[in-house]
């Protein structure tokens, strides 16, 4: 006794219908027409529970939009594609919605750029623990430069404290106060290492975090979703969640802006350092490098020979934080 | 058959080569970018010194004294507490020319190139700092900066360890408040 599957939506089971294969061990051959209409039936029936999940999809997406209850969240940026995946004119209408939304939200009138990477260029950092005062300037100059939120408060750059003829950053000070350098003892930023193997990149579920040809790691704040995994891969400690709406004085906003660098961020999102990647492809320093009292701190094109960065690699000693990690910073520390 | 060989093996080490030209293509910057429009200015010291011109403001009227003595009256705040050599102003200063420093060489030099002073003794340190290894330079990466002689940062009279008051340290006590 042959067995027969029922065939979906063809209504009637015809008389000169054929088991079809699978299990019929006796079975006759399939006829081609009975598999076509069972092919048929099933793509209708998968037609529509996709349009139906894609309804329900649609509907679900708006209602979270209208919901959210947060002014942030439109229709644009919520269906808004990957950085890598916008062409020239969704990007640049991207950059005028991001502008007109801090205007709405904040008063102020911003310019949101995308600056490139530049060709033949791949930037290093370099940073004289000799000289280094701990005095913080670079800290808040970045704070300033990058619009980070001031309450609550957000830094890129921490500032140990250590011992000197000691390297223990367990037990190095964050919080050290008054007057420095302190006698006997010495100090060391640390910001994003912008890695050659950045285990934040990989860590990433969705691919909101990458790095640049020009070895900048980037986060697209608009893609990423804040499950914090890289933040939690990160050896540097260099990554900040905004637990909260970033709050920032409108006359402290920095209008120069950079859409995958110091645009004001959303709440939910991850953010670090990104070496002032607004200033520095276009050919300026950092502000944590112009901000340093005492010069401590080197940047520049590591692919040119005769750039400081690489003088210094070549001639000075230097240190890898956290080498065995693996990561492969383009932050180095160096003695002199 | 010799030369069915020699082709493959001229055939392979094109190939190789064409493949490593690839690898390099694709690799993408490798070919530096050079920094044509470098150029590095020196910022001028002496609009930022208090009694500048020295020869005009007081020496023209009261010449240098050349005798070694404790300053009470003008300079007072001056303590020169440099190497052991320097023991009075014109190891430095060009006595009979107030408004110039000296070399040892007895050439006169501005104020505000104090590098070229310093560096006569301390030769490592200024070829860092032309270099930018050591010192502040602002501006640009790729072409035009503004660098700090010695004396912007370190006091010739008295150099020793700079010391500045530390900004408040962050309010959060864990992740740089996020």
């Amino acid at each position: 006794m042959a067995r027969h599957l029922p065939v979906v939506g063809s209504g009637n089971s015809r008389a000169d219908s054929s088991p079809p294969p699978i299990g019929g061990a006796h079975s006759q051959p399939t006829p081609a027409i009975v598999a076509d209409v069972e092919v048929e039936a099933f793509e209708r029936a998968q037609a529509t529970r996709r349009e139906f999940l894609q309804s329900l999809g649609v509907a679900a997406a708006g209602a979270a939009v209208a919901s959210s209850g947060c002014a942030d969240v439109t229709w644009e940026s919520f269906f808004q594609k990957h950085y890598k995946k916008l062409d020239v004119r969704e990007k640049r209408d991207i950059l005028r919605r991001i502008e007109q939304e801090t205007k709405a939200r904040y008063g102020v009138e911003v310019g949101v750029g995308d600056p490139r990477a530049l060709p033949g260029v791949e930037f290093g950092y370099a940073l004289n623990l000799t000289t280094c005062t701990g005095c913080r300037q670079c800290e808040y100059a970045c704070a300033a430069e990058n619009n980070t939120s001031r309450d609550p408060e957000m830094h890129y750059i921490r500032v140990l404290e250590m011992e000197a003829s000691s390297f223990d950053v367990e037990r190095s000070e964050h919080h050290y106060e008054g007057e420095v350098p302190q006698p006997g003892k010495f100090y060391m930023p640390v910001q994003c290492h912008q890695c050659r193997n950045p285990p934040c990149v990989s860590a990433c579920p969705v691919e909101a975090t990458w790095q640049e040809p020009d070895g900048i790691v980037v986060v697209d704040y608009n893609w990423c979703i804040g499950c914090r995994y890289c933040q939690a891969a990160c050896p540097y400690d260099a990554r900040r969640f905004n637990f909260a709406e970033p709050s920032i004085r409108p006359s402290e906003i920095n209008p120069e802006q950079g859409y995958l660098s110091n645009r004001i961020r959303p709440v939910g999102v991850v953010e670090k350092c990104h070496f002032c990647l607004h200033r520095v492809r276009t050919g300026r320093y950092p502000a944590c490098l112009e901000a340093c009292p005492v010069g401590a701190r080197k940047f520049g094109n590591l692919l040119d020979p005769e750039s400081e960065v690489r003088r210094i690699l070549e001639t000075k000693r230097v240190y890898v934080l956290k080498e065995e990690a693996g990561t492969h910073p383009r932050f180095y520390y160096y003695f002199d | 058959m010799h030369r069915t060989h020699s082709i493959a093996l001229a055939l392979c080490i094109v190939g190789s080569l064409a493949a490593c030209r690839h690898e390099h293509d694709t690799s993408g910057s490798d070919a530096a970018a050079p920094r044509v429009n470098r150029s590095v200015e020196i910022v001028a010291r002496t609009p930022h010194l208090p009694n500048y011109p020295c020869a005009e403001q007081c020496h023209s009227k009261r010449p240098p004294n050349p005798r070694q003595r404790v300053l009470t009256e003008l300079h007072a705040r001056i303590r020169l507490d440099h190497a052991p050599v320097i023991r009075w102003c014109d190891f430095c200063h060009a006595i009979d020319d107030p408004n110039h420093l000296r070399l040892i060489d007895g050439r006169r030099i501005s104020f505000d190139e104090s590098h070229r002073l310093c560096g006569q003794c301390h030769g490592e340190k200024a070829g860092d700092w032309r270099r930018n290894m050591h010192g502040l330079e602002t501006g640009r990466w790729d072409g035009a900066a503004l660098r700090r002689t010695c004396t912007a940062c370190h006091d010739p009279h008295a150099p020793g360890q700079i010391t500045l008051e530390a900004l408040p340290p962050p309010r959060a006590r864990t992740h740089g408040g996020g």
